[in-house]
């Protein structure tokens, strides 16, 4: 394997080592300035995403009051300065409300498309996007609406995400298509109460279905043929 | 080995520089991604949520607040067959936890110090006449045992979690749209005419059938079901029965008497002044005798003592003229005190010499020893003793009770008058109720109903009923729960088959009427013909308090009429109800601006909770999670 002897082995390695030195001492030192870089980095990101929380807050309390012009400025200023933050997406999200109260629809939909092109979260992507489509669909912009809540992986959005369609579906004058939607939803095991039951049976036997549920006790509907 | 690393180094230099920076970034990893953990889910952890364990302890402390909490509603433990599925929800709420905090940290929700304090500011319980007050932190967080560190956390926690409710929730909207679809469902009025048939108008007087009571019997069974409960024979130690067989001789009470003399005897004790004519080691003794000697004159020759205290005392006492106060012999022994307790009120001593130096005293006030005697405390000492040594006897009677027990005694009647327990039975002892005089006390209860006492004929307990009563129980006989018999529950029987009949009569009453409306006849026609009230049509919301709310449910979904109106029989709880459905309309928003307003910020809120709680579930389903199933296993 070696056509040298222990010894001569040594020899060469101190050798290398008084050749190497240098590089040993400078991947510590580079590391040591590494290690420093990097808690500076990460320090000045940590006072960066506090700042940014606090005009968030802010923005909440301006679009409560109904300052949006406040509001908006610190919108922009979270946009273009803290952009790796969560804040600009829910800011966004509370702006397009309030766009959506002052009736200026075309804005509430580029905040929305914001949120579903900025947000670092899939799930807040996915709100917008349905809240999206429900503006859409508010403009009578109908097929795109329907095509923006086609979601190949919609997990426990599912059932919102059927309700949505029913609405828009029976906005659009499909009444079965839109019953289809509701029923689907209301069958969809609801424990944590993320869709409204009370509100799809409404629509449900508005379109003339029967809802799955069970009656409360005792009562019961003699249904005759007419 | 050597050997090819020396050729590779030869060979590529720039690999040298691979080499050394790979321990750049080591450093670099190192100190920048903390503590790297690569363990499984350890046997301490409740569940690890994407690597990141959940402390056993998180799930434990919380079940066992849960069953604190259990048994102080309910009085009773948590039922077995409940167990099982709270500590799962447990389980899952900590996951959820642990999902939406990594959630947060990773996508940057960040909170600073300042923001955390300002919150603290805002709370009320942490303000003193609405102002902040960091004593009150104090105490509020000490009450519910919490260390500030710890509190920081959880405000930390909740202010970051607050933010993404608030981007999610109190960003919800509907559309003006959506807005007036949803009121138009919610706010529909139908118009109705209905007739009520009371069951009881049905129910008329033929007997009910013997048959059919036998036969009611046999098929419902378990709705006649009678309480399992004991026949209890029970004996009882009591602490004031101890006390009452307790009989204190005179030597005993004037022993106790002695032994707490300072509760019943204030000791004389004498108000004087002093000056300290200080003497330094190896100082000037005559010296200072000679100076004591002089202030002693002069004191006696009538100048004030409080001035010549100020002038002469070498005693931090000289600031108050040298007043000593009142004190006992005591507290004051040796030479000085022997001095002060000798003198007369007025008196100014001569020198006494201490380790201090020569004290001249003046006596100024006596105050006597104040007693009172034996005979006056007498009644007081007898109830302490026999409280005393009733304690006492309880603890020794407890620990004769336990070594009885522990022989295996049956005969709980032997027990009782070997330890001089009051016997005592309850004829009908129930599970979950208990019975009286002993109550339904839960430790009880298990004891009670346990497999040894119930099953295997043991005495059982004892238990403590409070901290004065202690109880043992024996089982007489045990009364399962079992079918009452049937001339027991005839009466009932009977009650029931009329309402069922009277009820089956009404509907097929209403189906009748049905028919002949549906063949034309008027509604008033065929109300009269029922002998009841046709109410006349009338339009009904859906929250109506005016009609019974089966039928307004009734009402609301059928569906609505077309050209022809609904017809349809609904049952209510007290009979059965017909009912013709005219028109619908939708009521006029404008009519109730304000309903219109809290009605839409209803909407809003449930909706928003929807987007929540989809986000939130949607969160946990993406988290990779392994439970520990074993986190309860030793409980």
């Amino acid at each position: 394997m070696s056509d040298l002897n222990e010894q001569e082995q040594w020899e060469l390695a101190k050798q290398k080592v008084r050749e190497l030195w240098i590089y040993v001492v400078g991947g510590v030192a580079l590391g040591l300035a590494g290690l420093y870089g990097w808690n500076w980095w990460n320090d000045r990101r940590e006072t960066q995403a506090e700042t940014a929380s606090a005009r968030y807050e802010e923005l909440i309390q301006a679009f409560g009051r109904n300052d949006a012009t406040r509001g908006m400025t610190l919108l922009d200023d979270l946009k273009g300065q803290y952009a790796w933050t969560p804040y600009p997406a829910l800011g966004s999200l509370i702006a397009a409300r309030v766009q959506v109260e002052a009736n200026e629809l075309d804005k509430a939909v580029a905040s929305l498309k914001f949120v579903m092109d900025n947000a670092h979260d899939d799930e807040i992507k996915l709100i917008a996007r349905l809240r999206l489509a429900r503006v859409l669909a508010e403009q009578g912009k109908h097929d795109e609406a329907l095509a923006l809540l086609k979601v190949e992986e919609a997990g426990e959005f599912a059932p919102r995400l059927a309700d949505t369609r029913g609405d828009v579906l029976l906005a659009k004058g499909d009444r079965d298509g839109a019953l289809r939607e509701y029923q689907a939803a209301r069958a969809t095991p609801n424990e944590d109460g993320r869709v409204d039951f009370d509100m799809l049976d409404l629509k449900i036997r508005d379109l003339g279905g029967t809802p799955p549920a069970s009656l409360p006790d005792g009562v019961t509907i003699t249904t005759e043929e007419s | 080995m050597l050997q090819r690393i020396r050729d590779g180094l030869q060979g590529q230099k720039w690999l040298t520089w691979v080499i050394l920076g790979g321990i750049a970034a080591t450093f670099v990893l190192w100190g920048g991604a903390g503590s790297l953990d690569l363990t499984g889910v350890g046997s301490n952890a409740a569940a690890e949520v994407n690597g990141e364990e959940i402390p056993a302890s998180d799930a434990t402390i919380a079940w066992n607040d849960t069953q604190q909490r259990f048994s102080q509603q309910f009085g009773t433990e948590v039922p077995e067959d409940r167990k099982a599925e709270i500590q799962e929800r447990i389980v899952d709420n900590l996951v959820i936890r642990k999902v939406l905090e990594q959630r947060l940290d990773e996508q940057h929700f960040r909170v600073s110090e300042a923001a955390v304090f300002a919150e603290w500011r805002s709370i009320p319980q942490f303000q003193t006449d609405g102002r902040f007050d960091p004593a009150k932190v104090a105490i509020t967080l000490q009450n519910i045992n919490k260390t500030e560190s710890e509190f920081f956390r959880e405000t930390k926690a909740d202010l970051l979690s607050n933010q993404l409710q608030q981007g999610i929730g109190a960003s919800f909207f509907l559309t003006r749209g959506e807005q007036q679809r949803l009121s138009n469902l919610e706010n529909e009025e139908r118009e109705v005419q209905y007739l009520q048939l009371s069951a009881e108008k049905y129910i008329g007087d033929a007997p009910i059938e013997e048959a059919a009571i036998k036969d009611y019997y046999d098929k419902n069974g378990d709705r006649f079901m009678s309480a399992e409960y004991v026949a209890l024979e029970f004996a009882e130690l009591r602490l004031e029965q101890l006390a009452s067989q307790v009989v204190p001789t005179d030597a005993d009470l004037q022993k106790l008497y002695d032994d707490n003399r300072a509760m019943y005897v204030r000791e004389e004790s004498r108000r004087a002044r002093h000056i300290v004519i200080g003497v330094d080691e190896g100082g000037d003794d005559a010296a200072a005798l000679k100076t004591a000697e002089t202030v002693v004159a002069e004191a006696r020759a009538g100048k004030d003592f409080a001035a010549l205290a100020k002038q002469y005392s070498t005693d931090p006492t000289k600031e108050q003229g040298g007043d000593l106060g009142f004190v006992t012999k005591a507290q004051f022994e040796g030479p000085i005190g022997d001095a002060l307790f000798a003198m007369n009120v007025g008196d100014v001593s001569a020198p006494v010499k201490s380790q201090y130096g020569y004290h001249i005293l003046k006596l100024e006030e006596i105050q006597p020893t104040e007693e009172r005697p034996f005979a006056e405390v007498r009644a007081e000492l007898d109830s302490q003793y026999r409280q005393d040594k009733a304690v006492e006897l309880f603890g020794e009677r407890q620990d004769q009770i336990q070594s009885q027990l522990e022989k295996g005694v049956t005969d709980i009647d032997q027990v009782a008058k070997d330890l001089g327990l009051t016997r005592g039975s309850i004829p009908q002892f129930l599970r979950g109720g208990g019975g009286e005089p002993l109550g339904s006390d839960p430790e009880l209860q298990a004891q009670v109903f346990s497999d040894a006492t119930l099953n295997q004929g043991k005495i059982g307990g004892p238990v403590a009923l409070g901290e004065d009563r202690l109880v043992l129980v024996k089982v007489a006989s045990h009364h399962k729960s079992a079918v009452k018999p049937l001339p027991e529950v005839q009466a009932e029987i009977v009650d029931l088959l009329r309402e069922e009949r009277g009820l089956a009569a009404a509907k097929a009453a209403a189906e009748e009427a049905l028919k002949k409306l549906e063949a034309g006849e008027k509604f008033e026609v065929v109300a009269k013909s029922l002998d009841v009230a046709a109410e006349p049509a009338r339009f009904v919301s859906r929250g109506d308090p005016s009609i019974p709310a089966a039928l307004r449910t009734a009402v609301f979904d059928a569906p609505r009429p077309g050209e022809k109106p609904v017809l349809k029989v609904a049952a209510l709880d007290e009979g059965s109800a017909v009912f013709m459905l005219t028109r619908t309309r939708t009521a006029d928003p404008n009519a109730n601006p304000a309903l219109v307003q809290q009605q839409n910020q209803q909407r809003v809120y449930r909706a928003a909770q929807g987007d929540l709680a989809a986000y939130i579930s949607e969160a946990r389903r993406k988290a990779k999670v392994v439970k520990n199933p074993q986190v309860f296993g030793d409980l």
